[in-house]
């Protein structure tokens, strides 16, 4: 119950892009096609929550115990980038086909702060306890990774609308109407506010 | 631990992780790309990321 309160939690209410407006340089420029966006979906998802487990454990068992948790911003950045080229040296070795389907998405994710936000939030205290014990940190960035997809999908179909407006104004076209509609997808996203 | 021994450790951890990442970067750069999958940046239709090197205004 508890999981499924803080997927709802993490879709839904505070969704990661729609309160936090974190991402939006890769919600642009993948939403242009659905099959990119599913593509990025996948990849961030897997990504978030992995890199999240490696920066908790790095946190907790080697920062804290050192005392040494001011360097939690640029290890962080160093754990997702290695990460990513681990994971795209394996994929390229041992799963071609995966690989493949994910093209350029898996290095591009290196540069969606979404990771490393989620990175830093396991990793929260709250008067000097954690606020995520592992399981709940590894439900809290699935869940998270899952909402930036959900939003990434559902806006690839409006951005296909989009871009293939004839009548759009040229003031409004490309990143103006973009930032327009997620303006709108926030407040449609806020009636959503007060349900858990 | 005293604050300059605290220091020092510091500096091991980030030189390991640094060295994690060249190390990873270095190991990617060699591993051989499968078959079909030459051509990624062709079918990269761009970005705001004009940094990236797989953006076509790269290439301009």
């Amino acid at each position: 119950m508890q999981f499924l309160l803080m997927g709802i939690g993490a879709v839904l209410i505070n969704n990661i892009i729609l309160t936090r407006f974190l991402g939006i340089c890769p919600l642009l420029g993948v939403s242009k096609s659905n099959s990119s966006a599913f593509g990025m979906s996948l990849a961030v998802i897997f990504v978030v929550t992995m890199s999240a487990i490696l920066s908790y454990s790095l946190y907790m068992y080697v920062l804290v115990p050192l005392k040494i948790e001011y360097l939690r911003l640029v290890s962080f950045i160093l754990i997702i980038a290695s990460f990513v080229q681990f994971v795209e040296m394996f994929l390229k070795r041992f799963v071609p086909a995966l690989y493949k389907s994910l093209g350029i998405y898996l290095p591009l994710i290196t540069t969606n702060c979404v990771v490393l936000a989620v990175s830093l939030d396991v990793v929260a205290t709250d008067g000097g306890v954690p606020v995520y014990n592992f399981l709940n940190m590894v439900g809290y960035a699935f869940f998270t990774g899952v909402g930036y997809a959900v939003i990434l999908i559902l806006f690839s179909f409006i951005q296909e609308r989009l871009i293939n407006n004839k009548n759009m104004p040229k003031t409004f076209q490309g990143s103006g109407i973009a930032l327009v509609t997620i303006g709108l997808l926030v407040m449609a996203f806020l009636g959503f506010a007060g349900m858990i | 631990m005293s604050d300059v021994a605290r220091i020092f450790v510091a500096i091991g951890v980030m030189a390991i992780l640094i060295a994690l990442y060249i190390g990873s970067y270095v190991l990617n750069k060699r591993t051989k790309k499968p078959e079909g999958c030459k051509d990624f940046a062709s079918s990269c239709s761009g970005c705001a990321v004009t940094s990236c090197s797989h953006n076509p205004l790269k290439e301009e």
